[in-house]
């Protein structure tokens, strides 16, 4: 059954693309990352301009983040307090990543350097995680395992303006999430992503909230990034396809919900394990595009993405 | 009073004759209709059925040409940097149509010569000695192959040789062409040029319009979101806030309250 998207002014399978946005929706809702990096391409694919794919990406990530967030709310793993910080932090390292894209791109060369970026932040991010992860859960059962507070360097915990953050069970400086999230939005806007599978990671290990309230909080910032870029991109460059969107929404918000049921059922460890692999295979992907001949020298310059 | 009739008739001379030219100065003679003139994009457009159909001068072969507007892209070009593949800089393309879609009774090698279809752009290698490559140092041969290589993939640059019926008469040949218009073509106002071909050359031509508009509800949503771009912009994000909290209302309802850890 085709229907025809307005802005993208194409026609398209309407089940085939709510099928991309529930195999998306479930990654955000499990993982509490957005899943730009994987949807905008496969729009591309289908024949969607990429401006539109990547505007109307955005706009169903504002479905698929609320759904997922909402859930995730009465679970008690949404952190607002800390959430609204990363989200702070977020925007201005992400306003810091577009100038410093901006000097690379003017240098010449910038996409090598991007995708030996994300080659470098997805192994170390992935391969960490992924390690780390699978001796906790080996250890499961022998070690009785902390959660949620653990030390933290002195140089840290004397930072001025500490503050309690309830949900995650953690007490940081307002610095450190900011400062934290402020090198996650630089690395995403080099990245041209979303930053959820570096955001998450960082979350876990860095600010030491358990994995559900990580991702919980990731959704809720994603929300009012995503909600932004969106109506950015309406009323700037007029790509968001509405209609696009809903079908991707219809998909992705019950993915959303699928996901965070599965995400709820699985050991905070085994969570862990699998986005490692996803984060990791991604990493292989790039990895591999840097060294096989491509099937085409050719492939539309890319405009956004999450 | 002479003098006005006189202009007038000079300039009704001055309009026929340019209504009369065909395009490529080739020779007239040959006719033709499409069936839909206007394809109409409405909710559920899923391409459509085109007909060509018309008169050749006798003996002659025919190609039918289906071209879009003139278009300009921008690709990223790769590159080899040691044993690594990288983005080697921005290519804009431009001077080749956003559709070409060929048809054609016979061989096409049997029925033009590399100048003619050269001249009236016929076929890819016409596409591709044709477009202009910016910047200049990456116009390589390369570039060019891999866009023709990359349109075709996606449908909007093809040539079906044999699919035009022709058939002789004692007036003249008359012809016949079906296809699927491509779903993934864009409204626009497209050009049908209809060659009658004898002797490896383009002994008559005529041309046909046929427009892909958008209609009703895509229509509407086209011209809210270009015309009334915040209002726009506000019910994008409206509707999907509404739709996500909808859906996760229904799912707790339908799924049942779920105990945190």
């Amino acid at each position: 059954m085709a229907i025809f998207l307005p802005i993208a002014g194409i026609s398209i399978n309407i089940f085939l693309v709510m099928g991309a946005g529930a195999l998306v929706g479930f990654l955000s809702g499990m993982f509490g990352v957005g899943g730009g990096f994987l949807l905008t391409p496969v729009l591309i694919m289908m024949g969607i301009p990429p401006t539109v794919a990547a505007a109307s990406d955005s706009c169903q990530i504002v479905a698929a983040s609320s759904s997922g967030a909402a859930a995730h709310f009465r679970l008690g793993n949404v952190d607002a307090k800390l959430g609204l910080i990363l989200l702070l932090g977020g925007l201005t390292g992400g306003a810091v990543g577009v100038r410093i894209i901006k000097v690379l791109r003017a240098m010449g060369n910038a996409d090598f350097l991007i995708t030996v970026t994300y080659v470098v932040v997805l192994g170390s991010v992935g391969g960490y995680m992924f390690f780390e992860s699978l001796s906790a859960l080996r250890r499961r059962g022998t070690v009785p395992r902390k959660s949620g507070k653990t030390g933290k360097p002195g140089l840290l915990s004397r930072l001025p303006f500490q503050m309690d953050f309830p949900t995650a069970g953690v007490r940081h400086s307002v610095f450190v999430p900011f400062a934290l999230c402020m090198l996650v939005g630089i690395l995403a806007a080099i990245m041209g992503v979303g930053g959820g599978f570096i955001m998450v990671p960082m979350m876990v290990y860095l600010l030491r909230m358990p994995m559900h309230v990580a991702v919980g909080t990731d959704l809720f910032q994603i929300f009012f990034t995503c909600a932004g870029v969106t109506f950015m991109q309406a009323t700037t460059n007029h790509t968001v396809d509405l209609v696009l969107a809903i079908l991707l929404m219809v998909g992705s918000t019950v993915g959303a919900q699928v996901g965070a049921r599965v995400g709820k059922r699985l050991h905070g460890d085994q969570l862990k394990i699998l986005l490692a692999s996803i984060v990791l295979l991604v990493m292989v992907k790039m990895a591999w595009s840097l060294v096989a001949t491509p099937a085409t020298l050719l492939s539309y310059a890319k405009t956004g993405g999450h | 009073m002479n003098a006005r009739a006189t202009l007038l008739a000079g300039s009704l001379a001055l309009w026929a004759g340019f209504l009369g030219a065909q395009p490529g100065g080739a020779p007239p003679g040959a006719s033709a209709t499409v069936r839909p003139a206007v394809i109409s994009m409405d909710a559920f457009y899923a391409g459509a059925a085109v007909e060509v159909e018309g008169k050749v001068p006798a003996g002659c072969g025919v190609v039918v040409v289906v071209k879009g507007p003139a278009t300009e892209e921008t690709f990223n070009k790769k590159g080899r940097f040691g044993p690594i593949w990288a983005n080697a800089g921005k290519v804009r393309i431009s001077g080749v149509p956003s559709l070409h879609l060929a048809f054609s009774s016979a061989s096409l090698d049997g029925l033009l010569s590399r100048e003619e279809r050269d001249r009236f752009q016929i076929d890819r290698k016409a596409i591709e000695s044709q477009m202009v490559v910016e910047p200049s140092s990456l116009d390589q041969p390369e570039v060019r192959e891999n866009y023709v290589k990359l349109k075709a993939g996606q449908g909007v640059l093809r040539l079906e040789e044999g699919a035009v019926r022709a058939e002789g008469g004692p007036e003249g040949g008359r012809f016949r062409l079906s296809f699927r218009w491509p779903k993934v073509a864009p409204p626009a106002d497209y050009a049908v040029e209809v060659y009658a071909c004898r002797e490896g050359r383009v002994a008559a031509r005529a041309d046909a319009p046929l427009q892909v508009v958008k209609v009703g509800f895509p229509e509407k949503m086209a011209s809210l979101a270009r015309d009334k771009a915040v209002r726009y912009g506000i019910l994008c994000v409206l509707v999907a806030t509404l739709a996500g909290l909808g859906i996760d209302f229904v799912a707790s309802k339908l799924g049942g309250k779920v105990s945190a850890h």
